[in-house]
């Protein structure tokens, strides 16, 4: 089944009959990108799928009230965003510890994760992403791994373009960095 | 284009350039076709848009301060009109009855009383200074009631 449009879906949407209908057509369309997104910046499975559905559920809510005028795949994705930042930060208030600490626990979840499939080198670069700061994280996930665009990446995040290429740049060095260092020491 | 600007951006990252973007996290079977269900099943239905008096109540009453603030001044007014007073405010002042000394001569048998202003034996086993004898003479000379002697007295 081919996707519908952002307007076809809003339109079936706002009809009471078709409203959980079009509601899923908007998860099966989406659910896979939101998720390798969130799941890049938690790390562990069912943390993302609690951040994934609290997504899809504020979604619902606001879906009403949608103007428009930003594509409904942009709209999701801020709100995907910001739930995942609003999760790193619950998970350092309960923890009442350092970002070390949390960075910590999420490389522990992925060196013992039995749902990571990757090979040795993306085990190392999925570790020094973790290492970024979260909004850093999220910039890098966003235009490495999924390519998007940096107009795009700004409706997303709330962040200028010019700040969103220079935070990306870090980012960049920095991972670099990480893996050579790496490299260099395993050789 | 959009592959360049990518490229340009890892220019100084041969490492990340040569990666192949791969997604390394494996999802359990089926969840992406359960997934859906899972969050419909937490939708709850939509509240009911609510009508111009209960947007009324609810900004007058819903909110818990302004039921607490109404229940203390309805609190405050009870107390203060159930408070017991030490006199009856409607009543006027009255000052405490005290009985002058004069009317325990009520009491006395007044035959006695004429008999002492008579005598002489009072008259001289008292002292008096002399405006007290001055009024002591007037008493004497005038014929007066035992009620208005006491009162002269």
């Amino acid at each position: 089944m081919s996707d519908l449009s952002d307007s076809e879906l809003l339109a079936l949407f706002r009809k009471e009959e078709s409203k959980h209908y079009a509601f899923n057509l908007l998860m099966r369309q989406y659910q896979r990108r939101m998720y390798g997104f969130v799941r890049r910046m938690v790390t562990d499975h069912d943390e993302a799928q609690d951040v994934l559905q609290n997504t899809f559920l504020k979604a619902w809510t606001g879906l009403d009230n949608f103007r428009g005028d930003s594509q409904l795949y942009s709209w999701l994705y801020r709100i995907a965003h910001n739930e995942c930042l609003n999760h790193l930060r619950k998970m350092k208030r309960g923890l009442f510890v350092s970002n070390e600490s949390v960075m910590e626990q999420l490389t522990t979840t992925l060196d013992s994760s039995e749902h990571f499939s990757g090979d040795l080198i993306q085990q190392k670069l999925q570790r020094a992403v973790m290492r970024l700061p979260e909004k850093q994280r999220a910039v890098f996930t966003m235009k490495y791994f999924e390519s998007m665009k940096y107009e795009m990446m700004s409706e997303v995040t709330g962040t200028s373009v010019g700040a969103l290429k220079s935070s990306y740049h870090i980012a960049v060095k920095k991972i670099e960095g990480w893996l050579t260092m790496d490299q260099t020491k395993s050789a | 284009m959009e592959q360049q600007d990518h490229n340009d951006d890892l220019n100084g990252a041969p490492l990340l350039r040569g990666l192949q973007k791969t997604d390394p996290f494996a999802v359990p079977e089926g969840f992406f076709e359960q997934f859906p269900a899972r969050v419909q099943q937490r939708l709850v239905p939509s509240p009911r848009t609510p009508t111009a008096h209960q947007h009324i109540w609810d900004a007058l009453f819903g909110k818990p301060i302004v039921i607490g603030a109404l229940a203390t001044l309805t609190l405050a007014v009870l107390v203060w009109y159930t408070w017991p007073s030490s006199q009856p405010v409607d009543q006027p002042y009255v000052a405490s009855a005290v009985e002058p000394e004069e009317l325990l001569l009520l009491d006395l048998d007044l035959d006695l009383v004429y008999r002492s202003f008579d005598g002489e034996d009072l008259m001289v086993a008292v002292t008096l200074p002399a405006e007290d004898a001055t009024v002591l003479t007037y008493l004497e000379n005038e014929d007066l009631p035992l009620d208005l002697l006491i009162e002269e007295l």
